[in-house]
């Protein structure tokens, strides 16, 4: 079935029809959420939230060509709102237990082995300093080896650009794997006035 | 967000190098790639330290999918699914997360057979309707004092779920203990009120604050 009848039948009210279009999509939907998340935001929680906005809004999508860009919207969104929520959270957390919101969670210590974890937290840790709009096209490349093409269908960016974003950020990831912190902060800050 | 990126000098280098490590370079662009190559020893290194990256960061987006493969669809919300139908949602839906905090929202929410308090809420004691019944636990005590709060006028009411500010597994894989706040609207009334200012200095101090002037009724000549 094409996608646009699956969307028009799950803004009809097809539950099984939104259920397909959340499992095709739901891995990219991740690395988009990885790319905007805060930090120590868990990933799981962010992923309900989205899927329960998709399932709540997909009646609300008019224009059936553009549920990736409206799926990625919902999740960036989504992204920004926990973090000022969580921001506020923490603070309320801090007056009544100190130790408790200094704590860092990973989202991906949950069943791997130390070394599995230590590289995706230096991984993490890097990535998060690239800028934003680097950071999102270079996690979507690895969701499953997504296109150039299929990329810029998500975000509305142009093929170019997409493969731009990519190579810059690959570079810059590479350089900050290899420059002590303090250096690393003024490159980012120099790529991102380069980018404003 | 910028949709076009500036051109820079290093942008051609940088996507053919990215070409050769997705593994999508055609013949044209190994061309170019060895002649820079020629002209610039590092080329080949970088290409297998990016591959590196790639490679671990692929491992790093797989593990995000792994985990959105085991977030389901909570299709008893769908807007046009019936209302019998959404309330088994927690039981289909297993995302913790919400079934913690739909948990919370039925855990503080009135339930019938507590028993009513009717005693005076300035007295300190407590009185029922069972008898004079005394709190046993902690979830009564707190049904109490809502309850006497609400006659005095003291309590508005509390908030129908409450906001989940950490969790963390239990050891034993069992569940999750959550930490949450029950967002109780109470009455008060104030009659110090105290405000923030700046000293000279910088340093900040609370200074007692001016009390609101009454209204001032229309004088009669």
């Amino acid at each position: 079935m094409e996608e646009s009848d699956l969307v028009r039948r799950a803004a009809a009210g097809d539950a099984a029809a939104a259920e397909q279009i959340w499992v095709t999509h739901r891995r990219w939907i991740a690395a988009v959420l990885l790319a905007h998340k805060p930090r120590q935001t868990d990933l799981e929680d962010l992923l309900q939230e989205v899927a329960l906005s998709v399932v709540q809004k997909i009646n609300q999508l008019d224009d059936p060509s553009a549920l990736k860009p409206w799926l990625r919207m919902i999740a960036v969104n989504t992204a920004r709102a926990t973090g000022r929520k969580q921001t506020r959270r923490r603070g309320l957390l801090r007056l009544v237990r100190p130790d408790v919101a200094s704590e860092s969670v990973s989202d991906l210590t949950t069943r791997e082995g130390k070394e599995r974890q230590a590289r995706a937290r230096k991984l993490g840790l890097l990535i998060d300093q690239l800028p934003e709009n680097y950071r999102e096209c270079v996690l979507l490349r690895c969701a499953r080896g997504m296109s150039h093409k299929q990329i810029s269908d998500v975000t509305g960016l142009p093929e170019t650009t997409v493969e731009t974003r990519i190579a810059r950020g690959r570079r810059m990831l590479r350089e900050l794997a290899q420059k002590p912190a303090k250096e690393r902060a003024a490159m980012v800050e120099a790529v991102a006035r380069s980018e404003s | 967000m910028n949709d076009q990126v500036r051109p820079e000098p290093t942008d051609r280098r940088d996507v053919l190098i990215g070409r050769v490590v997705d593994g999508e370079a055609t013949s044209q662009d190994w061309e170019e790639i060895r002649e820079l190559a020629g002209d610039d020893q590092t080329v080949f290194a970088e290409i297998a330290e990016l591959q590196e990256l790639r490679r671990q960061t692929i491992e790093y987006v797989e593990e995000a999918g792994d985990i959105a493969s085991r977030v389901e669809l909570p299709s008893h919300l769908h807007p046009k699914v019936t209302p019998a139908g959404r309330m088994s949602f927690v039981g289909v839906w297993g995302g913790w997360a919400v079934a913690a905090l739909v948990a919370v929202a039925w855990s503080i929410g009135l339930r019938p057979g507590d028993p009513l308090i009717v005693g005076d809420a300035n007295s300190g004691t407590m009185t029922g309707n069972l008898g004079g019944a005394v709190a046993t636990n902690a979830s009564e005590a707190l049904q109490q004092y809502l309850d006497m709060g609400k006659e005095s006028g003291t309590v508005i009411g509390e908030l129908p779920s409450g906001i989940v500010l950490e969790k963390h597994p239990l050891a034993d894989g069992s569940g999750y203990e959550v930490l949450y706040i029950r967002p109780i609207i109470e009455r008060a009334t104030v009659h110090n009120v105290f405000r923030e200012v700046q000293t000279e200095s910088g340093k900040s101090q609370i200074v007692p604050a001016a009390l609101p002037q009454p209204a001032r009724q229309p004088q009669s000549w």
